[in-house]
């Protein structure tokens, strides 16, 4: 047998002049070199000396903080308590926090398809009881704390969270609905969704939080919190089901075709064969929904509940550190930025994942 | 007997009507308990608060209808400007990426991601934070002769042109006269293959008429220059700091995503379509208006469309900014009235026809869209 010799492959790299040409040729390009060059240098420059050079840092007063003339972090040391737990007690902080932690973990681990089982149904609902449990206490010795006072980031979390889980069976129907053969129920899905993707989300909310309350028996006894939950899950309902009708519409139909000539019957060729490749293909959707949502999120300040945006407005609403909104607005677009980043790229690496499967 | 999707189908309407006759059973009880009434007719009443700016005019004390027709029409005018502004500003961002500058590229792709992934109340919130952050009118910041930036808002000189009825009237009839004499010429060139004289003619008859009107009315007009008068501005055209806040920000926000459409369209067409035309000889300029925008129009109309749609549902942040739209008015007609049933039914019924509107708006270009034959 004659030895095969195997040579790596050499990963050859282009030189610093070629990859440096688009950067200067053709002429005109030279010159968006050079200005942009400089732009960019005197804005990082300046934004340097705002953000680190004349800064405070730690606690100080809002005084020190305009002598100084740059960026105020101390404004957020002082203040970072309204900021991420609107008015909740403040010996209590532990709570919310852990009850985060609990929902991200879940959900960071609803993000991989090799975790779907059904375990994960079971986690998210022990995780929505311990959540709700945590922030409510009433309990196993937690102290009482009224709804009213939760604001801040597990309201942002738990609205946004729970109200993308619990919109995913409603939409799961809504999308079969909408492939059903019987009219009632496909012109009834049909109409639902369009109806409520005309609606603007703050109609919606606002709707949600005069109607609800009279269309339930009893009158005035559903919290604030419940209804934007029920207005998010309903909106978020319909935009779900177009995206997970899209993954139905891309599973081929042989695919059912063959499920039914094995002699499945209609439900199981739904629940074994079409909806789970449904679902793989429309998990980048989901996410994307899931980033409009947490965006959307914000919108429950219009019902006077109080989310990360809110609590970031309600500590420079108040007379000592009025003026400081940039290190405000500033922290909270970074939060919400790197939260729907992270997630839009892991929706992007999906994509490519199953083009690459289907390859 | 009966097969078993119609026994589904009925099973389905028992069940709706189940559920709804349960809530508009509890409506009418809570109803009844709470006392309360559906009565539309408080829109003929008369309001007792100020709108901040209206294109009608209207004061405290008109009905509650005029108060909500005012801000229906500064969500239209909102929608429409903004609609307007996110386009120049998508279209250009989408196309920096073919510019093929390493450097651009990269900046047009912070922009996308930047707003995508940042709320839009943020975004609004900030834009209407700076705007009345800017310098007092004392201190206005003034680029040009009369036109003038602070926090009361732009200001902007207003051409005052003498008998202007008549003379916008003059130029609508030249310019569709050109139209249909180019139609007519077209037509013409079709059948015996040359452009006719007489539509020549008539063309730059009517192309040296347009120019003499605009020549001879900007030498006539004049400028109505916005005028500090004790501790605001007075006279030229205006728009509001609010306004000018979420103008910007929807503008912006939305922006980023037609740029993503743009960009996403244009790469879609197949690469060959750009080396036929530049193989023809066409320049880069002409390469992307003759050969690949028409194609990517067809791509782009569609989520365009949905884009345009979400801008018109986003105009209702404007309540949480203070810009008077429909919704900003019409909670405070509820506050005041205690009718929220009624309002709320308002803001569905209004919500979902220029929703309806909007897309049977878009159908009609995405038809004439197709025409383009290839």
């Amino acid at each position: 047998m004659s030895e095969i010799a195997i040579t790596p492959v050499q990963r050859t790299y282009p030189s610093l002049k070629t990859r440096m040409s688009p950067y200067f040729k053709p002429w005109p390009h030279a010159i968006i070199t050079v200005l942009g060059v400089l732009l960019i240098g005197y804005a990082l420059v300046s934004l340097f000396g705002w953000a680190v050079l004349n800064a405070t840092f730690g606690h100080a007063t809002p005084d020190a903080c305009r002598a100084a003339g740059g960026a105020c972090w101390a404004m957020l040391t002082e203040r970072y308590n309204i900021v991420l737990f609107g008015s909740y007690p403040a010996g209590e902080y532990w709570r919310p926090a852990l009850a985060i932690v609990l929902v991200l973990g879940v959900l960071i681990a609803s993000g991989f398809r090799q975790l779907w089982k059904p375990a994960l149904a079971i986690a998210w609902v022990v995780v929505m009881v311990l959540s709700l449990v945590l922030m409510g206490g009433g309990v196993l010795g937690l102290e009482p704390v009224s709804t009213s006072r939760w604001g801040g980031l597990p309201l942002t979390v738990g609205l946004s969270a729970f109200g993308i889980v619990l919109a995913l069976p409603l939409s799961v129907g809504l999308a079969l609905g909408r492939r059903s053969k019987i009219m009632v129920v496909k012109r009834s899905c049909d109409a639902y969704v369009e109806i409520v993707r005309g609606l603007p989300l703050l109609a919606v909310l606002f709707v949600a939080s005069t109607m609800l309350p009279l269309l339930l028996p009893g009158g005035n006894m559903i919290d604030t919190i419940l209804r934007a939950q029920i207005a998010l899950i309903l909106f978020q309902a319909a935009y779900l089901a177009e995206a997970i009708r899209s993954g139905l519409d891309a599973v081929p139909k042989g695919q059912a075709e063959a499920a039914h000539a094995l002699g499945l019957p209609d439900r199981l060729v739904s629940r074994l064969v079409v909806l789970p490749q449904a679902f793989r293909i429309a998990l980048p959707a989901i996410i994307n929904t899931f980033i409009e949502s947490i965006k959307d999120t914000t919108l429950i300040s219009i019902i006077g509940l109080i989310d990360v945006l809110g609590g970031a407005r309600g500590a420079i609403a108040d007379g000592t550190w009025m003026g400081f909104y940039r290190e405000a607005y500033l922290a909270v677009g970074i939060a919400f930025f790197a939260f729907c980043y992270i997630l839009s790229l892991h929706s992007r690496r999906l994509e490519q994942e199953f083009a690459n499967e289907r390859r | 007997m009966i097969s078993r999707e119609r026994l589904q189908g009925v099973t389905f309407v028992v069940a709706a009507i189940a559920v709804l006759a349960w809530l508009s059973h509890n409506f009418s009880a809570n109803l009844v308990a709470k006392g309360i009434t559906i009565d539309f007719g408080f829109l003929k009443e008369a309001t007792s608060f100020p709108i901040g700016e209206s294109l009608i005019s209207y004061s405290s004390g008109d009905t509650y209808l005029r108060a909500l027709t005012a801000g229906l029409l500064n969500t239209i005018r909102l929608a429409i400007a903004g609609i307007a502004l996110a386009t120049v500003f998508g279209v250009v961002v989408g196309l920096t990426a073919r510019i093929g500058h390493p450097l651009l590229t990269r900046v047009a792709k912070v922009y996308v991601e930047f707003t995508r992934n940042v709320p839009l109340l943020l975004i609004l919130v900030v834009c209407a934070t700076v705007v009345r952050a800017l310098p007092g009118p004392r201190q206005a910041w003034t680029p040009l002769d009369g036109v003038m930036l602070s926090s009361r808002g732009l200001y902007l000189p207003l051409p005052l042109i003498e008998n202007g009825m008549a003379l916008l009237i003059a130029v609508v009839l030249l310019i569709a006269a050109a139209w249909a004499t180019m139609r007519l010429s077209l037509r013409g060139k079709n059948e015996t293959g040359v452009f006719p004289r007489t539509g020549k003619l008539a063309l730059s008859g009517c192309g040296v008429i347009l120019v003499g009107l605009c020549a001879w009315s900007v030498s006539t007009m004049t400028l109505d220059r916005p005028a500090l008068v004790g501790f605001n501005f007075r006279g030229g055209w205006s728009v509001t700091p609010e306004y000018l806040a979420m103008l910007f920000g929807l503008a912006f926000y939305t922006s980023g995503f037609i740029a993503e459409i743009v960009r996403g369209s244009l790469a879609a067409l197949p690469k060959g379509q750009s080396e036929a035309a530049s193989s023809l000889g066409l320049g880069s300029f002409l390469t992307l208006w003759l050969v690949l925008a028409p194609q990517a129009l067809r791509l782009m109309l569609p989520p365009l469309a949905n884009q345009y749609l979400n801008l018109i549902k986003n105009t209702t942040l404007a309540v949480l900014i203070g810009y008077p739209d429909l919704v900003s008015v019409g909670n405070t007609a509820l506050n005041q009235t205690g009718r929220a049933i009624e309002t709320v039914t308002i803001y569905l019924l209004i919500y979902l026809s220029l929703s309806l509107v909007t897309s049977v708006l878009i159908r009609q270009l995405e038809k004439r869209a197709q025409l383009v034959k290839l």
